[in-house]
Protein backbone atom coordinates (compact mmCIF):
# COMPACT_ATOMS: atom_id res chain seq x y z
CA UNK A 1 0.00 0.00 0.00
CA UNK A 2 1.40 3.40 -0.98
CA UNK A 3 1.04 5.48 2.17
CA UNK A 4 2.38 8.92 2.88
CA UNK A 5 5.77 8.07 4.48
CA UNK A 6 6.54 9.83 7.72
CA UNK A 7 3.14 11.51 7.96
CA UNK A 8 2.32 12.01 11.61
CA UNK A 9 -1.39 12.54 11.20
CA UNK A 10 -3.80 13.25 14.02
CA UNK A 11 -6.83 11.04 14.69
CA UNK A 12 -9.27 13.78 13.69
CA UNK A 13 -7.48 14.68 10.44
CA UNK A 14 -9.91 14.61 7.52
CA UNK A 15 -9.32 11.75 5.10
CA UNK A 16 -8.03 12.27 1.58
CA UNK A 17 -11.43 12.14 -0.16
CA UNK A 18 -12.80 14.88 2.10
CA UNK A 19 -9.75 17.03 1.38
CA UNK A 20 -10.17 16.49 -2.38
CA UNK A 21 -13.83 17.56 -2.19
CA UNK A 22 -12.90 20.63 -0.20
CA UNK A 23 -10.09 21.52 -2.62
CA UNK A 24 -12.50 21.18 -5.55
CA UNK A 25 -14.88 23.53 -3.75
CA UNK A 26 -12.09 26.14 -3.66
CA UNK A 27 -10.45 25.42 -0.28
CA UNK A 28 -6.75 25.79 -1.11
CA UNK A 29 -5.64 24.93 2.40
CA UNK A 30 -7.27 21.51 1.97
CA UNK A 31 -4.99 20.91 -1.00
CA UNK A 32 -2.11 22.26 1.09
CA UNK A 33 -2.82 19.54 3.63
CA UNK A 34 -2.73 16.92 0.87
CA UNK A 35 0.65 18.30 -0.26
CA UNK A 36 2.03 18.13 3.27
CA UNK A 37 0.69 14.61 3.64
CA UNK A 38 2.18 13.29 0.39
CA UNK A 39 5.24 15.45 -0.26
CA UNK A 40 7.64 12.91 1.25
CA UNK A 41 6.25 10.15 -0.95
CA UNK A 42 6.54 12.36 -4.03
CA UNK A 43 10.11 13.40 -3.16
CA UNK A 44 11.01 9.80 -2.53
CA UNK A 45 9.77 8.78 -5.98
CA UNK A 46 11.13 11.76 -7.91
CA UNK A 47 14.39 11.68 -5.93
CA UNK A 48 14.78 8.06 -6.95
CA UNK A 49 14.82 9.04 -10.60
CA UNK A 50 16.66 12.33 -10.58
CA UNK A 51 19.99 13.25 -9.03
CA UNK A 52 19.95 17.03 -9.19
CA UNK A 53 18.17 18.55 -6.19
CA UNK A 54 16.77 21.47 -8.18
CA UNK A 55 15.34 19.02 -10.75
CA UNK A 56 13.78 16.97 -7.96
CA UNK A 57 12.04 20.02 -6.47
CA UNK A 58 10.95 21.17 -9.89
CA UNK A 59 9.38 17.82 -10.82
CA UNK A 60 7.85 17.41 -7.34
CA UNK A 61 6.18 20.80 -7.74
CA UNK A 62 5.03 19.88 -11.23
CA UNK A 63 3.53 16.68 -9.81
CA UNK A 64 1.31 18.62 -7.39
CA UNK A 65 0.37 21.15 -10.08
CA UNK A 66 -0.70 18.31 -12.39
CA UNK A 67 -2.61 16.73 -9.51
CA UNK A 68 -4.42 19.98 -8.79
CA UNK A 69 -5.38 20.40 -12.43
CA UNK A 70 -6.60 16.81 -12.62
CA UNK A 71 -8.26 16.79 -9.22
CA UNK A 72 -11.73 16.59 -10.71
CA UNK A 73 -10.74 13.30 -12.36
CA UNK A 74 -9.80 11.74 -9.03
CA UNK A 75 -12.29 8.98 -8.28
CA UNK A 76 -14.10 9.65 -5.00
CA UNK A 77 -13.21 7.08 -2.35
CA UNK A 78 -10.11 5.86 -4.20
CA UNK A 79 -6.79 5.99 -2.31
CA UNK A 80 -4.87 9.20 -3.01
CA UNK A 81 -1.38 7.64 -2.57
CA UNK A 82 -1.31 5.47 -5.72
CA UNK A 83 -2.87 8.31 -7.72
CA UNK A 84 -0.24 10.88 -6.74
CA UNK A 85 2.49 8.22 -7.07
CA UNK A 86 1.41 7.65 -10.65
CA UNK A 87 1.51 11.37 -11.44
CA UNK A 88 4.98 11.67 -9.84
CA UNK A 89 6.22 8.66 -11.80
CA UNK A 90 4.86 10.05 -15.05
CA UNK A 91 6.37 13.51 -14.43
CA UNK A 92 9.76 11.93 -13.61
CA UNK A 93 9.55 9.73 -16.70
CA UNK A 94 8.83 12.77 -18.88
CA UNK A 95 11.92 14.45 -17.45
CA UNK A 96 14.07 11.34 -17.97
CA UNK A 97 12.98 11.08 -21.60
CA UNK A 98 14.40 14.52 -22.28
CA UNK A 99 17.85 13.23 -21.40
CA UNK A 100 20.15 11.62 -23.89
CA UNK A 101 20.92 8.00 -23.18
CA UNK A 102 24.61 7.14 -23.14
CA UNK A 103 25.73 4.00 -24.87
CA UNK A 104 27.88 2.45 -22.15
CA UNK A 105 29.71 3.14 -18.94
CA UNK A 106 33.36 2.19 -18.55
CA UNK A 107 35.48 1.83 -15.43
CA UNK A 108 38.00 4.35 -16.84
CA UNK A 109 35.28 7.01 -16.99
CA UNK A 110 34.58 6.86 -13.24
CA UNK A 111 35.88 9.45 -10.82
CA UNK A 112 38.18 8.26 -7.98
CA UNK A 113 35.25 8.65 -5.56
CA UNK A 114 32.97 6.53 -7.76
CA UNK A 115 35.63 3.83 -8.11
CA UNK A 116 36.15 3.73 -4.39
CA UNK A 117 32.38 3.53 -3.81
CA UNK A 118 32.09 0.66 -6.31
CA UNK A 119 34.98 -1.22 -4.69
CA UNK A 120 33.44 -0.74 -1.25
CA UNK A 121 30.09 -2.09 -2.40
CA UNK A 122 31.62 -5.10 -4.14
CA UNK A 123 33.66 -5.96 -1.05
CA UNK A 124 30.51 -5.85 1.07
CA UNK A 125 32.21 -3.29 3.27
CA UNK A 126 28.99 -1.67 4.46
CA UNK A 127 28.16 2.01 3.94
CA UNK A 128 29.96 3.61 0.97
CA UNK A 129 30.20 7.35 0.25
CA UNK A 130 26.55 8.21 -0.47
CA UNK A 131 27.13 11.07 -2.92
CA UNK A 132 29.67 9.11 -4.94
CA UNK A 133 27.40 6.05 -4.94
CA UNK A 134 24.54 8.19 -6.16
CA UNK A 135 26.73 9.59 -8.96
CA UNK A 136 27.70 6.07 -9.89
CA UNK A 137 24.06 4.97 -9.89
CA UNK A 138 23.21 7.77 -12.32
CA UNK A 139 26.07 6.72 -14.56
CA UNK A 140 25.10 3.05 -14.43
CA UNK A 141 21.45 3.87 -15.21
CA UNK A 142 22.21 6.27 -18.05
CA UNK A 143 22.40 3.59 -20.77
CA UNK A 144 19.06 2.07 -19.69
CA UNK A 145 15.72 2.88 -21.31
CA UNK A 146 13.68 5.35 -19.19
CA UNK A 147 11.01 2.70 -18.55
CA UNK A 148 13.67 0.25 -17.35
CA UNK A 149 15.00 2.88 -14.96
CA UNK A 150 11.49 3.58 -13.80
CA UNK A 151 10.65 -0.02 -12.93
CA UNK A 152 14.02 -0.63 -11.23
CA UNK A 153 13.67 2.45 -9.04
CA UNK A 154 10.08 1.69 -8.09
CA UNK A 155 10.57 -2.01 -7.40
CA UNK A 156 14.18 -2.44 -6.30
CA UNK A 157 15.06 0.95 -4.84
CA UNK A 158 11.78 2.12 -3.32
CA UNK A 159 10.46 -1.35 -2.55
CA UNK A 160 7.04 -0.97 -4.20
CA UNK A 161 5.06 -4.20 -4.53
CA UNK A 162 4.30 -5.62 -7.98
CA UNK A 163 0.78 -4.19 -7.90
CA UNK A 164 2.04 -0.78 -6.81
CA UNK A 165 4.65 -0.71 -9.58
CA UNK A 166 1.96 -1.58 -12.12
CA UNK A 167 -0.32 1.12 -10.72
CA UNK A 168 2.40 3.76 -10.75
CA UNK A 169 3.45 2.86 -14.28
CA UNK A 170 -0.10 2.57 -15.57
CA UNK A 171 0.34 -0.96 -16.92
CA UNK A 172 -0.69 -4.50 -16.04
CA UNK A 173 1.11 -6.46 -13.32
CA UNK A 174 2.35 -8.91 -15.95
CA UNK A 175 3.79 -6.12 -18.11
CA UNK A 176 5.49 -4.63 -15.04
CA UNK A 177 6.99 -8.02 -14.13
CA UNK A 178 8.31 -8.57 -17.64
CA UNK A 179 9.73 -5.05 -17.73
CA UNK A 180 11.38 -5.56 -14.34
CA UNK A 181 13.01 -8.79 -15.46
CA UNK A 182 14.38 -7.09 -18.57
CA UNK A 183 15.54 -4.04 -16.61
CA UNK A 184 17.38 -6.15 -14.04
CA UNK A 185 19.16 -7.97 -16.84
CA UNK A 186 20.12 -4.64 -18.45
CA UNK A 187 21.50 -3.31 -15.16
CA UNK A 188 23.38 -6.54 -14.57
CA UNK A 189 25.08 -6.15 -17.95
CA UNK A 190 26.19 -2.63 -16.99
CA UNK A 191 27.40 -3.78 -13.59
CA UNK A 192 29.29 -6.73 -15.07
CA UNK A 193 31.03 -4.42 -17.55
CA UNK A 194 32.09 -2.22 -14.63
CA UNK A 195 33.34 -5.22 -12.68
CA UNK A 196 35.35 -6.40 -15.68
CA UNK A 197 36.94 -2.93 -15.90
CA UNK A 198 37.62 -2.98 -12.17
CA UNK A 199 39.35 -6.36 -12.45
CA UNK A 200 41.44 -5.30 -15.46
CA UNK A 201 42.54 -2.17 -13.63
CA UNK A 202 43.69 -4.39 -10.76
CA UNK B 1 31.05 -26.41 1.54
CA UNK B 2 27.98 -25.17 -0.32
CA UNK B 3 27.11 -25.66 -4.00
CA UNK B 4 26.85 -23.10 -6.81
CA UNK B 5 23.09 -23.75 -6.95
CA UNK B 6 22.66 -22.78 -3.33
CA UNK B 7 24.65 -19.57 -3.78
CA UNK B 8 22.62 -18.76 -6.88
CA UNK B 9 19.36 -19.38 -5.05
CA UNK B 10 20.33 -17.16 -2.11
CA UNK B 11 22.23 -14.51 -4.06
CA UNK B 12 19.83 -11.65 -3.16
CA UNK B 13 19.99 -12.46 0.54
CA UNK B 14 23.78 -12.92 0.47
CA UNK B 15 24.32 -9.63 -1.37
CA UNK B 16 22.59 -7.83 1.51
CA UNK B 17 25.05 -9.22 4.06
CA UNK B 18 28.33 -7.50 4.94
CA UNK B 19 31.31 -9.69 3.96
CA UNK B 20 32.09 -10.53 7.59
CA UNK B 21 28.60 -11.94 8.14
CA UNK B 22 28.63 -14.45 5.26
CA UNK B 23 27.97 -18.00 6.51
CA UNK B 24 31.17 -20.00 6.80
CA UNK B 25 30.10 -22.61 4.23
CA UNK B 26 29.29 -19.95 1.66
CA UNK B 27 32.56 -18.15 2.32
CA UNK B 28 34.46 -21.37 1.81
CA UNK B 29 32.66 -21.99 -1.48
CA UNK B 30 33.33 -18.47 -2.74
CA UNK B 31 37.07 -18.82 -2.15
CA UNK B 32 37.21 -21.67 -4.65
CA UNK B 33 34.51 -20.55 -7.15
CA UNK B 34 35.25 -17.58 -9.41
CA UNK B 35 31.79 -17.68 -11.06
CA UNK B 36 29.91 -17.38 -7.75
CA UNK B 37 32.33 -14.70 -6.52
CA UNK B 38 31.62 -12.70 -9.69
CA UNK B 39 27.86 -13.20 -9.37
CA UNK B 40 27.91 -12.06 -5.74
CA UNK B 41 30.03 -9.01 -6.62
CA UNK B 42 27.55 -8.04 -9.36
CA UNK B 43 24.58 -8.54 -7.03
CA UNK B 44 26.23 -6.44 -4.29
CA UNK B 45 27.08 -3.64 -6.68
CA UNK B 46 23.61 -3.56 -8.23
CA UNK B 47 21.92 -3.66 -4.84
CA UNK B 48 24.22 -1.02 -3.35
CA UNK B 49 23.68 1.32 -6.27
CA UNK B 50 19.90 1.06 -6.10
CA UNK B 51 19.95 1.60 -2.34
CA UNK B 52 21.47 5.03 -2.99
CA UNK B 53 18.36 6.11 -4.91
CA UNK B 54 16.23 6.57 -1.83
CA UNK B 55 16.12 9.32 0.76
CA UNK B 56 15.41 12.77 -0.68
CA UNK B 57 13.62 14.97 1.84
CA UNK B 58 11.33 17.83 0.82
CA UNK B 59 12.73 21.24 1.74
CA UNK B 60 11.01 23.36 4.37
CA UNK B 61 8.24 25.53 2.95
CA UNK B 62 7.76 23.34 -0.11
CA UNK B 63 3.97 23.04 0.35
CA UNK B 64 3.57 26.82 0.65
CA UNK B 65 5.63 27.33 -2.48
CA UNK B 66 3.43 24.93 -4.44
CA UNK B 67 0.26 26.57 -3.09
CA UNK B 68 1.60 29.93 -4.27
CA UNK B 69 2.11 28.53 -7.79
CA UNK B 70 -1.37 26.97 -8.12
CA UNK B 71 -4.00 28.49 -10.40
CA UNK B 72 -6.91 30.22 -8.64
CA UNK B 73 -9.09 27.13 -8.59
CA UNK B 74 -9.04 23.51 -9.65
CA UNK B 75 -11.05 22.69 -12.80
CA UNK B 76 -14.52 21.52 -11.74
CA UNK B 77 -15.89 18.04 -12.40
CA UNK B 78 -18.14 19.50 -15.15
CA UNK B 79 -15.13 21.03 -16.92
CA UNK B 80 -13.20 17.81 -16.57
CA UNK B 81 -16.16 15.85 -17.97
CA UNK B 82 -16.37 18.22 -20.94
CA UNK B 83 -12.68 17.68 -21.66
CA UNK B 84 -13.09 13.94 -21.34
CA UNK B 85 -16.09 14.02 -23.68
CA UNK B 86 -14.15 16.12 -26.18
CA UNK B 87 -11.21 13.72 -26.14
CA UNK B 88 -13.63 10.82 -26.33
CA UNK B 89 -14.90 12.10 -29.69
CA UNK B 90 -11.42 12.14 -31.23
CA UNK B 91 -11.43 8.41 -32.12
CA UNK B 92 -14.90 8.79 -33.70
CA UNK B 93 -13.68 11.69 -35.87
CA UNK B 94 -10.57 9.76 -36.82
CA UNK B 95 -12.61 6.67 -37.74
CA UNK B 96 -14.94 8.78 -39.93
CA UNK B 97 -11.99 10.38 -41.71
CA UNK B 98 -10.43 6.98 -42.38
CA UNK B 99 -13.76 5.61 -43.67
CA UNK B 100 -14.19 8.53 -46.08
CA UNK B 101 -10.62 8.12 -47.29
CA UNK B 102 -11.20 4.40 -47.92
CA UNK B 103 -14.43 5.16 -49.84
CA UNK B 104 -12.66 7.73 -51.98
CA UNK B 105 -9.69 5.50 -52.71
CA UNK B 106 -11.91 2.53 -53.55
CA UNK B 107 -13.75 4.51 -56.25
CA UNK B 108 -11.81 7.66 -57.20
CA UNK B 109 -13.40 8.08 -60.68
CA UNK B 110 -16.90 8.42 -59.39
CA UNK B 111 -16.58 12.07 -58.46
CA UNK B 112 -15.79 13.78 -55.22
CA UNK B 113 -15.71 11.24 -52.35
CA UNK B 114 -17.90 8.88 -54.34
CA UNK B 115 -21.13 10.80 -53.79
CA UNK B 116 -21.85 11.71 -57.48
CA UNK B 117 -21.48 8.72 -59.81
CA UNK B 118 -19.91 9.62 -63.19
CA UNK B 119 -22.60 7.61 -64.97
CA UNK B 120 -25.24 10.01 -63.69
CA UNK B 121 -23.75 13.04 -65.48
CA UNK B 122 -25.19 14.46 -68.71
CA UNK B 123 -23.07 14.59 -71.86
CA UNK B 124 -22.59 18.36 -71.43
CA UNK B 125 -21.49 17.95 -67.80
CA UNK B 126 -18.98 15.28 -68.81
CA UNK B 127 -17.63 17.59 -71.55
CA UNK B 128 -17.06 20.34 -69.00
CA UNK B 129 -15.36 17.92 -66.55
CA UNK B 130 -13.18 16.31 -69.20
CA UNK B 131 -12.19 19.49 -71.08
CA UNK B 132 -8.63 20.51 -70.28
CA UNK B 133 -8.24 24.09 -69.03
CA UNK B 134 -6.82 26.61 -71.53
CA UNK B 135 -3.08 27.30 -71.30
CA UNK B 136 -2.42 30.56 -69.40
CA UNK B 137 -0.19 31.82 -72.22
CA UNK B 138 -2.98 31.23 -74.76
CA UNK B 139 -5.42 33.21 -72.60
CA UNK B 140 -2.92 36.07 -72.32
CA UNK B 141 -2.31 36.04 -76.09
CA UNK B 142 -6.07 36.13 -76.76
CA UNK B 143 -6.49 39.10 -74.41
CA UNK B 144 -3.56 40.96 -76.00
CA UNK B 145 -4.89 40.24 -79.44
CA UNK B 146 -8.37 41.42 -78.50
CA UNK B 147 -6.94 44.59 -76.90
CA UNK B 148 -4.95 45.44 -80.07
CA UNK B 149 -7.87 45.41 -82.49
Amino acid sequence: MIRPPGWQGKADDPDDSVLVQRALAGDREAFGLLIRRYQRLVFRIVGGFLRNRADVQDVAQETFLRAFEGLAGFRAGAPFGPWIARIATRASYDRLRQRRRTSEVAWEDLSPGERSAAQGLVAGAGQADRAATRDLLDRAMAPLAPKDRMVLILADALGFSGAEVAQAMGCSSLAARIRLHRARRALRRVVEALLAGMKDAG
Amino acid sequence: MKSCDEVKKRIGELAALPAVELPAGIHEHLVGCAACTRALAAARLGRGLLAAADGVEPPAGFADRVLGALPDRAPSRAEAELWRLGWGLVPAFAATAVLLLILYQANPTSGPIGLVPAEGLSAGERLVLEASPPEPDAVLAAVMEGGGT
